[in-house]
């Protein structure tokens, strides 16, 4: 017998439980819909997926929208195993340069001084490489962003690239806390590839000892990265920040 | 009707990412269309009735849709998945007529909304009734609005 073919809003009106099945195709095509849903929702976190919804409706100015797909292009989130086999491959260049104590005395590649530090590192045909300030990059790259703490609680790490998209890297988003893991060097969930924008990309890292507002930063990295771009965010005094860039390599 | 946004995602947003992916093409894309989509609604949630709001979500994302693929076309950016492919790859016998060599020009003259039927009624396979009922009109209002698109599509081909 020839079962009866309808269209996709058929399909997934059954799987909503809102028709009810006719046919064995009928219940063929829900398991694969109830198997996509779950995939979707893995992938696509409804926590996540609210905020950014709620945050568009609140959100007018079209730009700023443009500058959140940009970020989601180039994260790739890495699993647990990933980031442990990271972490392995990293792990020798940490301290190669700080020795065995977490708590360094100073980044000789990134920041000068005591205090909160940021790491960029390339992971490059299975060679891990501490990025510095003004270092060629292109696309493609497969960075990892890494920090240290060293007795700031809160912070939210953020990079600014050539075409004045906004990236945040920490936390996963806006609405989430911004409290900074203590203890030494922590590598984040994600690894980020970069993409083809052009000239630069320039990353902050905005540290307190009072919760900051992700939101607040990102608009202000917003306005940097639609007017000039080389400047500092406008902060209050107790927060601190600092950043550094890599220049994108022309790609023909 | 007061909406919980997680919840309301959690239930109904696989289906409209699926259908934004199904015409965009693009992950990315549709990820942002499905999020403009709950926008659109969540804007107008004291209008929605406690009925299953599954088919507005179906007939937003489409329109969503298709509007980004009318203003990717109007920017001339170079696309393998536009509205006018997607339309004119259908096997219809019936839409074999408006093939894509003036199926451009043809959706210029119509309404965007035009274009929402023609999708659902020659490339998902909707009814003319269920055409109808998705984008709000008679069955007499979506046959004659086919029957003009037919009609300068073929007075395009004779040019």
């Amino acid at each position: 017998m020839k079962n009866k073919v309808n269209h996709e809003l058929h399909y997934e009106q059954i799987a909503l439980g809102e028709l009810k099945p006719e046919n064995e195709y009928d219940k063929d095509k829900i398991r694969s819909i109830e198997e996509s849903n779950q995939k979707i929702l893995k992938e696509y976190p409804p926590e996540l997926m609210a905020a950014q919804i709620k945050m568009r409706m609140n959100e007018p100015n079209r730009d700023a929208v443009q500058n959140r797909r940009i970020f989601r292009r180039i994260y790739i989130p890495l699993s647990a195993a990933a980031v442990f086999l990271l972490f392995i491959a990293i792990y020798p260049v940490l301290f190669e340069r700080t020795g065995t104590n977490t708590s360094m005395e100073s980044d000789t590649v990134r920041f000068k001084g005591n205090g909160p530090s940021l790491y960029i590192y390339r992971n490059e045909n299975g060679e891990t490489e501490l990025l510095g300030n003004n270092t060629i990059v292109k696309e493609k790259d497969l960075l990892q962003i890494s920090y240290d703490a060293q007795g700031a609680r809160y912070g939210v790490i953020f990079s600014i690239d050539g075409r004045g998209a906004v990236t945040l890297h920490f936390p996963g988003n806006i609405y989430s806390s911004t409290r900074l893991d203590s203890g030494g060097k922590v590598l984040l969930p994600y690894s980020y590839e970069l993409d083809n924008a052009p000239f630069f990309e320039r990353f902050f890292f905005v540290t307190s000892e009072h919760e900051i507002d992700a939101s607040v930063i990102m608009e202000k990295a917003g306005r940097i990265a639609k007017g000039n771009k080389s400047e500092m965010l406008i902060l209050p005094e107790d927060q601190r920040q600092q950043s550094m860039i890599l220049f994108k390599e022309e790609v023909e | 009707m007061a909406i919980d946004v997680e919840d309301f995602y959690r239930k109904y947003g696989p289906m409209v990412l699926r259908r934004c992916r199904s015409i965009l093409k693009n992950e990315d894309a549709a990820m942002d269309a499905m999020q403009d989509v709950f926008v659109k609604i969540l804007k107008k949630e004291k209008e929605l009735n406690n009925s299953s709001p599954s088919s507005l979500l179906y007939i937003t994302a489409t329109n969503v849709c298709l509007n980004i693929l009318r203003k990717s076309e109007r920017k001339a950016e170079a696309s393998d998945n536009s509205i006018l492919d997607i339309i004119a790859g259908s096997d219809d016998p019936e839409e074999r007529v408006l093939n894509n060599i003036f199926l451009d020009k043809l959706f210029k003259k119509e309404k965007p909304s035009t274009r929402t039927i023609a999708m659902l009624h020659y490339v998902d396979g909707f009814t003319l009734e269920e055409t109808a009922e998705q984008v709000g009109m008679s069955v007499s209002g979506i046959r004659k609005r086919l029957r003009g698109l037919r009609k300068n599509g073929l007075e395009l081909r004779e040019v």
